[in-house]
């Protein structure tokens, strides 16, 4: 009865290592971009993060990343950067080139676990708190560069299998656009020129006349600045009611 | 008892005056608000029987060879490969494909010789639905899958020109899968 056991668990153990072999190969490559907008002041850095997961895949992802589309003189930054990788290919050695590589199956969990392993962030998704693999995207702006200009930077990813002995091989390729906008540091204001409209009447005027529209807004500035808001105004007002109210009181009471 | 009904009263109306005024002298002020949901975008292609893209041993002037996993027909549910939108995504993403030349030494089987479709029927050579590999993502897409059409089919043929010269060519086929 224990032979026949033994033999029973043997072969359960052995139909699931050949199905484990034949499951078709799914090549899985899930990405996360925060900011798709930026803003950054000439000679300052931003930093923002892509993140890569592979939930759903049977094959460990190798993804290497490039910048695409940048200012010229602009210094656009991978962390981490693209390096050599030897991987063992059904015991073949193999070198290849890559920025990471995520194995699967990652992990989906219902809130943020306590221990998190390191090189992992979690992050929302709409399938739960996905442990995904984070590369940081460093955007440095020379200190000439001009304010006020919007320029597109690009990240292209590129998602690679091994093990692949067909004719053609599979990738995934996928982008990651930035709209980059170029400001100060420091908030400022300042009124260039007025509505236009004024600029396009040509209206003649007495000297007289003249001197009073040129005097006009002078007194306007005057009261701008000597002026109380109305709610203010009605603030006071009705303190002072409260005051007459609380006088009239005190008088009465006193009377009597 | 009277004064202190009055009194009491007096106090209530004093309290409403003020509470009047302080409600007068307060501003309303807005400021700008944002926030940023991170995009997701998550494909998966399933390689039917593995290993990649083949077309087997082909003699040159072969037309419309079929990838060698696929099973050819409009009725056919097999293709070469499944691309599919997982429900991680929170866009619907557009699919678009390329490839890079055949290449072996020095002979090059150029990628335009490859056509694929989304359903397994064989067209009439030359071909007018099949759409051809290229080596740059074309300018549109080629199919959109959302929540309600996560999957796409794919099947692939490969046309050999006559006087090809002999040798086993390789490639890569890529499928981007973008946000709209």
């Amino acid at each position: 009865m224990k032979t026949f056991f033994f033999f029973f668990l043997v072969l359960i153990f052995l139909i699931g290592i050949v199905n484990a072999q034949e499951e078709e190969p799914k090549y899985n490559f899930g990405s996360a971009q925060g900011a798709k907008e930026l803003t950054i002041s000439p000679g300052s850095e931003a930093t923002t993060k892509l993140y890569f997961y592979n939930i759903y895949g049977n094959r460990i992802t190798h993804i290497s990343l490039s910048v695409a589309e940048a200012p010229k003189n602009w210094d656009i930054t991978i962390e981490p950067a693209l390096h050599e990788t030897t991987v063992s290919v059904s015991g073949v050695p193999k070198t290849i080139e890559e920025n990471l590589f995520v194995e699967p199956p990652s992990d989906v969990a219902e809130s943020i676990p306590a221990n998190i392993p390191e090189g992992i962030e979690y992050i929302s998704s709409p399938v739960g708190f996905v442990g995904a693999k984070p590369v940081k995207i460093k955007i440095k702006v020379p200190s000439d560069e001009k304010l006020g200009i919007v320029t597109n930077i690009r990240i292209d990813a590129t998602a690679a299998w091994l093990g692949q002995t067909g004719t053609a091989a599979i990738t995934q390729g996928r982008s990651f656009e930035y709209k980059v906008t170029v400001l100060s540091k420091e908030f400022t204001e300042t009124i260039l020129e007025k509505a236009p409209e004024r600029k396009d009447e040509v209206v003649v005027v007495k000297e007289e006349e003249k001197v009073e529209e040129e005097k006009a807004p002078k007194v306007a500035e005057k009261e701008a600045q000597v002026g109380v808001p109305t709610s203010t105004f009605v603030g006071v007002v009705i303190v002072l009611l409260i005051i007459i109210a609380g006088l009239f009181i005190f008088f009465v009471m006193k009377k009597k | 008892m009277r004064n202190a009904i009055f009194v009491a009263l007096s106090s209530i109306l004093i309290l409403i005056l003020a509470n009047f005024a302080f409600g007068a002298t307060s501003e309303e002020t807005s400021g700008a608000a944002s926030v940023t949901v991170n995009e997701f975008v998550d494909i998966t292609l399933t390689d039917t029987a593995g290993g990649g893209f083949s077309f087997g041993g082909l003699d040159p002037g072969t037309i419309n060879k079929n990838e060698s996993d696929q099973v050819d027909g409009l009725a056919s549910t097999t293709g070469a490969a499944t691309v599919t939108r997982q429900t991680t995504s929170n866009v619907d993403v557009k699919v678009r494909l390329k490839g890079t030349n055949f290449i072996v030494g020095s002979n090059t089987l150029p990628i335009t010789y490859v056509t694929y479709d989304s359903d397994g029927e064989v067209d009439a050579f030359p071909d007018p639905t099949q759409a051809n590999l290229t080596t740059a993502y074309p300018g549109a897409a080629y199919a959109t899958l959302t929540g309600a059409s996560p999957d796409l089919k794919i099947w692939f043929w490969l046309d050999v020109p006559t006087g090809q010269a002999a040798g086993s060519y390789s490639s890569t086929f890529s499928f981007e899968g973008k946000s709209t």
